[in-house]
């Protein structure tokens, strides 16, 4: 064997006992865990409701078909069109509003009246009869109703208010976020 | 690129995200529901009168006696259906439309009630000028009350035609009777002939027969069949229901008011119509005395 080919054995011996001495280190470690995190949006949320018509000088439930050409009003009659309204606000900072935009009324001799209410005490009118709501906190759930109230007064008389139309156009509750 | 472009896309940026976050340039929550539009509709309140059969009251004749005439009507509640509604019907009164001269509603008499199965149920006709306002009852939409109204003529009312309106008024009650609201009005004419009957004609040819002295005198006068005759004496009838066939008449003191006596003859026709003689019976029991004159 040359000269050369002993020189390149004993290089890569070498080498090969450099290499095997790595893992041999012991050398300070240590670890800590993060617990998994997490947050949740709160809701926003309002959505339409069944609706009833009620004859009030009859005291009957859903006894109005508004879709029944022999439910006239007369003199002394009192219809609402009730529907309600389910909303949630939830999210720890939330504010917000509710708020009733009313469609275009004809009303003749015919009343039209609009009463917006609230089950939620979280959720109260702005002022008396205004039908619009604020909240500074969630609130959860609760549901608003619209009472739409139809009225010809008994006092109507002689032919009066007869063959009239009294009507509210769509109208929209928004729920709004202040906060 | 110069040296001062990095920091002016610092500035840039800096602004632009400031913008994002004051202002008005939030984005909040936000949802909206519909409420559909809804309406009512108001119906209306009316009704008509129709008369029954025959659209004529036929000959009133003004005979004590006489049965009135009766004329059936309807009143039919032609308002639309309404699921509240229910009227009133009132018969509120008559009106005499183009009398001829002599015929007045005092001339009549008249009363309102409701056809029933076996007739009228309205009372004996009184006077039409009067008080006629009468409730006959409460009709929903589509329904009818039959009505009926008797008619009289006063006796001794003149020949004479006109136009009898009846007016039917119609007031909305609840369906748990309580009253206010829609009124209607609602009338029917029938035409109205009066034949009236003629007064008998004055009794003639009186004329004493034979007298006995303080106990009677028999009398007599032209009689006409049909007529009736009474003996009057200074106004008051002292003999009545005189026919024909009890002439000539035998008469005492005591039928006649005395022994000195001046006495009329009056006829009377079957409509109740009556006439005085024009001539007078003098009779004196005691003379004795009778002639007419």
């Amino acid at each position: 064997m040359n000269k050369m080919i002993k020189g390149s054995v004993a290089g890569a011996t070498g080498i090969v006992l450099l290499m095997g001495g790595f893992g041999t280190y012991a050398l300070w470690s240590d670890s800590a865990d993060m617990e998994a995190s997490k947050v949740t949006s709160g809701e926003l949320d309002i959505a339409a409701g069944d609706v009833h018509w009620n004859d009030l000088s009859t005291q009957g439930t859903d006894d109005w078909d508004p879709n029944n050409s022999n439910h006239l009003v007369v003199p002394g009659d009192t219809i609402t069109r009730t529907q309600t309204f389910a909303v949630k606000g939830t999210g720890k900072n939330l504010e917000g509003t509710v708020t009733f935009a009313p469609g275009a009324e004809t009303n003749n001799a015919i009343g039209v009246d609009v009463d917006v209410t609230s089950d939620n005490a979280e959720v109260t009118e702005t002022a008396a009869g205004s039908n619009n709501f604020a909240f500074d906190a969630p609130f959860s759930t609760g549901t608003m109703k619209v009472v739409v109230t139809y009225t010809l007064p008994q006092s109507t008389d002689g032919q009066v208010g007869q063959n009239v139309t009294a009507s509210i156009a769509e109208s929209t509750l928004t729920i709004a976020q202040t906060r | 690129m110069s040296r001062r472009t990095p920091l002016a896309v610092a500035v840039v940026g800096a602004l632009l995200v400031g913008g994002a976050t004051t202002g008005t340039t939030h984005a909040l929550w936000r949802d909206q529901a519909t409420m559909s539009g809804s309406g009512v509709a108001s119906g209306s309140m009316s009704h008509a009168v129709t008369i029954d059969g025959p659209s004529s009251l036929g000959t009133l004749s003004p005979v004590p006696g006489e049965s009135p005439k009766i004329l059936d009507a309807t009143v039919l509640d032609t308002s639309p259906q309404a699921k509240n509604l229910r009227q009133a019907i009132t018969f509120a009164g008559v009106d005499l439309v183009d009398p001829t001269p002599g015929l007045s509603l005092s001339q009549l008499t008249m009363s309102v009630g409701m056809k029933t199965a076996d007739g009228c149920s309205a009372p004996a006709p009184s006077a039409a000028d009067g008080d006629l306002t009468t409730s006959l009852g409460t009709t929903s939409p589509g329904g009818s009350l039959g009505v009926c109204v008797k008619i009289a003529a006063l006796t001794g009312s003149p020949d004479s035609t006109g136009v009898l309106r009846l007016e039917f008024d119609g007031a909305q009650v609840r369906p748990d009777g309580q009253q206010g609201g829609w009124a209607s009005a609602a009338s029917t004419t029938v035409p109205l002939t009066v034949v009236g009957v003629s007064s008998p004609p004055a009794p003639n040819g009186l004329g004493c027969v034979s007298w006995v002295k303080g106990v009677s005198a028999t009398i007599t006068w032209t009689s006409v069949p049909g007529v009736t005759y009474a003996l009057v004496n200074n106004g008051q009838v002292k003999i009545a229901n005189i026919t024909s066939s009890m002439l000539p008449l035998t008469v005492r003191p005591s039928e006649v008011g005395g022994n000195n006596v001046d006495l009329k003859v009056r006829a009377t026709n079957p409509a109740g119509v009556s006439t005085d003689s024009s001539s007078t019976f003098n009779i004196q029991f005691q003379a004795p005395k009778c002639s007419a004159s």
